[in-house]
């Protein structure tokens, strides 16, 4: 007799292939290889694995196991691949945010934050400045590339020659095509700041801007 | 002097008698001007666009001897026409390198068109957005004031402005220049 468990987000995580599901436990972590995932409505993913019991030793307490197992797995759409923005001024004063979320693997490029999520983000970004301020000097490079990480959420910075610190916060990790965005919103924000009307620390409100921010994202992201 | 040898000439100019600047030093210098002239009075775009044209009516002024030095234009312009071919090949390419077109004449001649493909003193720039700037600032007005003061040395008495301007959103930048007259030689009154 199979048990059917449903385990909420916060119990399981995804690798970043999405083939293998991780779920921590009291007393363990047990992986579940071969997941399969199925991509339902509104971001929804779930999987279901089937494991012996005696992969789980010694056995979760919550868990009444047979000597068969079947889980089904729902993630929520905030685990979907969204990504939130923010440049940093150097009085540590938000110059510009956007959120978005991937193209790539038939994404729609919205971001998928839950509602809760969203000034979490602004938070977990607030946060790590202090992260920042203790790595900058460590290298010569302007990409850190992650510097700071809460739960599932990652932080990755680039630091500008003028102490202007782009921001990204993200749930999945990949450090080239995130180096590469980057890239192009130094030259983006280099443009900005070339224009005679912009001052240094002024909050960026041109659409253009936006817009070739959103057009870069979609490219790498 | 024909339109094409007009060109050849600018372009000679441009290479070999014309001393080269960084473009972004010239926009970021350009646009410092305009940026605090816009904050000194105070948003006050159209006193902003007087000041612009003043100084480039002074630019003109000089910069006419040292276009007439380095182009060795020997003979007068025939008519109008031919002014604003020298002006668009021979000098916009040998100070900015830029060949703006001429377009939209004057039935009578005296009125025509520079359009300006590109534009470096406006690289980079996005205009104020206090809901004033974008109708009433011209960014790159003191290009008129240089022309206005220009022809002045040389005779002719214009009157340059622009109609529109890509910053607005336009589709193109054009100035429209119209001629008022030839200034002839004065006598002052009563001298024997």
């Amino acid at each position: 007799m199979p048990l059917v468990k449903t385990l909420p987000l916060d119990d399981v995580i995804l690798t970043e292939d999405e083939s293998t599901a991780v779920y921590r436990y009291d007393s363990g972590v047990v992986s579940f290889a071969d997941l399969q995932i199925a991509r339902g409505e509104r971001g929804l993913k779930t999987g279901a694995v089937t494991i012996s019991s005696s992969f789980l030793s010694p056995s979760p307490s919550h868990l009444s196991l047979d000597i068969v197992v079947v889980f089904v797995i729902i993630i929520m759409a905030g685990s979907s691949t969204s990504y939130y923005f923010v440049i940093i001024g150097t009085k540590d004063n938000p110059l510009y945010e956007a959120e978005f979320g991937s193209f790539k693997q038939g994404g729609d490029g919205i971001a998928k934050f839950r509602e809760e999520q969203r000034h979490m983000n602004q938070f977990i970004a607030h946060s790590s400045l202090d992260c920042i301020e203790d790595q900058q000097w460590a290298s010569k490079e302007m990409y850190l590339k992650t510097v700071d990480k809460f739960n599932n959420t990652w932080v990755s910075c680039f630091l500008t020659g003028g102490n202007i610190k782009f921001l990204l916060v993200h749930d999945t990790r990949s450090d080239e095509p995130i180096r590469q965005f980057f890239t192009d919103v130094y030259d983006l924000y280099c443009k900005t700041l070339m224009n005679p009307f912009y001052e240094v620390n002024m909050a960026i409100r041109s659409q253009t801007f936006d817009q070739k921010i959103k057009a870069a994202a979609k490219k790498y992201l | 002097m024909s339109s094409t040898s007009r060109a050849r000439l600018g372009e000679e100019v441009w290479k070999l008698r014309t001393d080269k600047i960084n473009a972004e030093l010239v926009t970021l210098t350009y646009g410092s001007v305009v940026a605090q002239l816009c904050k000194d009075l105070d948003g006050d775009y159209v006193e902003v666009n007087k000041q612009l044209d003043k100084m480039g009516y002074n630019i003109g002024l000089r910069l006419i001897e040292d276009f007439l030095a380095k182009s060795n234009m020997q003979q007068k312009c025939a008519n109008f026409r031919d002014t604003a071919d020298v002006i668009s090949k021979v000098g916009f390419k040998m100070f900015l390198n830029i060949t703006p077109t001429i377009a939209n004449w004057s039935s009578d001649n005296k009125q025509f068109s520079l359009l300006f493909d590109e534009n470096p003193l406006a690289d980079f720039v996005e205009l104020p957005d206090d809901g004033k700037a974008q109708s009433e600032l011209w960014y790159s007005n003191m290009l008129c004031g240089v022309i206005r003061g220009a022809l002045e040395m040389v005779q002719m008495s214009v009157d340059a402005h622009f109609v529109s301007d890509v910053l607005r959103g336009n589709d193109t930048t054009e100035m429209r220049i119209n001629l008022i007259r030839y200034i002839e030689d004065e006598m002052p009154q009563d001298d024997e």
